[in-house]
């Protein structure tokens, strides 16, 4: 019973993780240069984690 | 006198019109001073690109209590960019960059497809024509908005072929006053020169290259500036009564391609390291503007 638990425990969190594992569009500008090429828009990949989610 | 710099040349020797224009003739001249002014170019333009520039600006003054604090600035909402103002200015923040390029002006985008300016492009870089960013706006307030100390910009964005042709478009009447462009005619010739870190960023060494090594663009509003990215170039601060307004396109081969950018002298030097794995991307991929991309 308790293995069944856990285990639910563990799909859930892989759930919980994958739906909140998502890219987030980051445009950076800085100087007039850098807004020549940083135009193009940086997509950074960001993993939310549970712990971060639930902080 | 004519303003004559240290490598011989004064600015009859750069200057054409455009309604005389012998493209080759004025290749030529890009291609051994490395700089070109054709008066009246960018004529038709003016009128509404001062009223989008003015206009992006006025929102982003309305933002200025939603700005991010960017590592030189602060960023607003419509991706205009702010620094310091100068002591007794009547803001605490003086606007760099203004937010605006093809993607919220039509004019903007119509001034970069305009054809006697892509004949000269063409006349340059050959048959095929990728546009190189979305389109730059510098707006420098009145009563000492920001200097730009002679640099090139191939120190920010070196390219692996020939790199962009830059072509900067004054929307007002222009003097030094007034924040001019400076030029060093030839010095594109000289290869990539060493830069140091100042307060406008990545720039030569100002006991080395002194403005008096640069001649001074005066003009028109509509009068447009071409320059290879190695060029030596940079403007004193503004210190009429009056915004100076530019805006800049800038075009390249579509093969061509970033090989090391950078900002500081350090990020440069991490930069440099990877260049060789440079490569050119999706990413990197400008609109075609004139010819095929194979």
């Amino acid at each position: 019973m308790n293995a069944d638990l856990l285990s639910e425990q563990q799909i859930l969190g892989s759930l919980v993780l994958t739906a909140c594992e998502k890219k987030e569009e980051v445009t950076r500008v800085v100087t007039e240069k850098e807004t020549v090429i940083q135009k193009e828009t940086v997509v950074q990949e960001k993993v939310v984690t549970a712990t971060q989610l639930r902080s | 006198m004519k303003p004559t710099n240290q490598l011989g040349a004064s600015i009859s020797d750069i200057e054409v019109f455009a309604a005389d224009l012998d493209l080759q003739q004025a290749a030529a001249i890009y291609r051994e001073h490395g700089c070109l002014v054709v008066r009246s170019l960018m004529n038709a333009y003016i009128d509404a690109m001062y009223n989008d520039i003015m206009r992006t600006l006025d929102i982003a003054i309305s933002q200025l209590d939603q700005a991010e604090k960017a590592p030189d600035g602060w960023r607003t909402p419509n991706g205009s960019l702010f620094i310091p103002a100068p002591e007794g200015y009547e803001r605490d923040k003086q606007v760099y960059v203004v937010g605006i390029d093809y993607y919220t002006s039509g004019a903007f985008l119509q001034a970069a497809l305009d054809a006697k300016a892509l004949d000269i492009v063409e006349a340059i870089l050959g048959p095929n024509i990728e546009l190189f960013g979305q389109g730059q706006s510098l707006v420098k307030e009145p009563v000492g908005g920001f200097p730009k100390i002679l640099h090139q910009d191939s120190a920010y964005f070196e390219h692996k072929y020939e790199g962009p042709v830059a072509i900067l478009n004054y929307v007002v009447d222009t003097d030094v006053q007034r924040g001019a462009l400076h030029v060093v005619p030839g010095s594109h010739r000289i290869g990539q020169l060493q830069h140091i870190d100042t307060f406008s960023h990545l720039g030569l060494d100002e006991d080395e290259w002194p403005w008096e090594a640069a001649i001074p663009v005066e003009g028109q509003a509509g009068d447009a500036i071409f320059f290879h990215v190695r060029t030596v170039h940079g403007s004193k601060p503004n210190f009429s009564d009056k915004p100076r307004q530019v805006f800049i396109n800038r075009y390249r081969r579509p093969d061509d391609y970033v090989t090391i950018r950078g900002f500081t002298v350090a990020n440069r030097v991490e930069a440099e390291k990877q260049a060789q794995e440079a490569r050119k991307t999706n990413a990197q991929r400008g609109l075609m503007v004139r010819g095929f991309r194979t």
